[in-house]
């Protein structure tokens, strides 16, 4: 598997519809497994719930990043998600989201070279020129060209 | 001030990094250094070694999870927050840890 698998421009979508937080996790699942990327949609949508439930994945700036780690998941994933209305997710800063980033990860990846590009994606987040730019960008191109950015940095 | 952070998450794919990132920004900021140690899917990463602790005037934990070689720290002064709080407003768990021990 290539670094750059870690994400494809199919694994970005614009203009997604939902009104809840559920509904979005429910369309990452669908989508990761109709890629391929999850081999049991249940289980996958069941842990992003989860992780919801234990605390909120929307770390503030209108950005949310559900993840699970299980063994259901085929290959370690981000997909992207801009929404078309903002959706209430009980963020650190309490403001609606509109972008999503989603993570699946291989409970066996322990330790690969994919959880060292999500930690440097992670990191990332916490600049707020990226999220400025992925709140700008308006074509998956543009998403999957600041995303593979980061994996290049140093 | 000489600060000694760790950061960890249930999942470690993402918050312990992000909560990195955000003592750093701060520390930097508010002008003290740091180290930061993430206790994440990939083990011990920048592990806090004893000659760290040596100069360390105050330590900060960001978790969500039990911590590996907690021990490393006892007798020094422990300011522990949830791992969001690191995420959020790193700059306000510096200054409040601060706050408790140094007034």
């Amino acid at each position: 598997m290539e670094l750059g698998d870690l994400i494809t421009i199919d694994l970005i979508e614009f203009n997604v519809f939902a009104s809840t937080k559920e509904e979005v996790l429910r369309k990452v699942a669908t989508h990761l497994y109709k890629a391929g990327r999850v081999s049991d949609e249940e289980a996958y949508f069941q842990a992003l719930v989860n992780r919801e439930n234990a605390t909120t994945t929307g770390f503030g700036k209108g950005i949310a990043i559900p993840h699970a780690n299980i063994e259901e998941v085929t290959l370690p994933t981000i997909s992207v998600l801009k929404l078309n209305t903002p959706v209430e997710w009980d963020s650190l800063d309490d403001k609606p989201v509109n972008i999503v980033i989603a993570l699946a990860v291989p409970s066996k990846a322990k330790g690969t070279i994919h959880l060292q590009l999500l930690a440097k994606l992670s990191e990332e987040l916490m600049e707020d020129e990226f999220v400025e730019k992925l709140h700008k960008a308006n074509s998956k191109d543009e998403i999957y060209q600041y995303i593979t950015n980061v994996f290049h940095k140093e | 001030m000489n600060i000694v952070a760790v950061t960890a998450c249930p999942a470690g794919v993402a918050h312990t990094y992000m909560a990195k990132k955000g003592l750093e920004k701060a520390a930097k900021k508010l002008g003290h250094t740091i180290k930061v140690e993430t206790q994440g899917s990939m083990g011990l990463e920048n592990e806090i070694k004893p000659k760290d602790l040596e100069t360390a005037d105050l330590v900060i934990f960001a978790v969500d999870t039990k911590i590996e070689k907690a021990d490393r720290f006892k007798n020094l002064k422990i300011y522990e927050v949830p791992v969001a709080a690191a995420v959020k407003n790193a700059d306000k768990v510096i200054e409040d840890a601060i706050k408790k021990y140094f007034g």
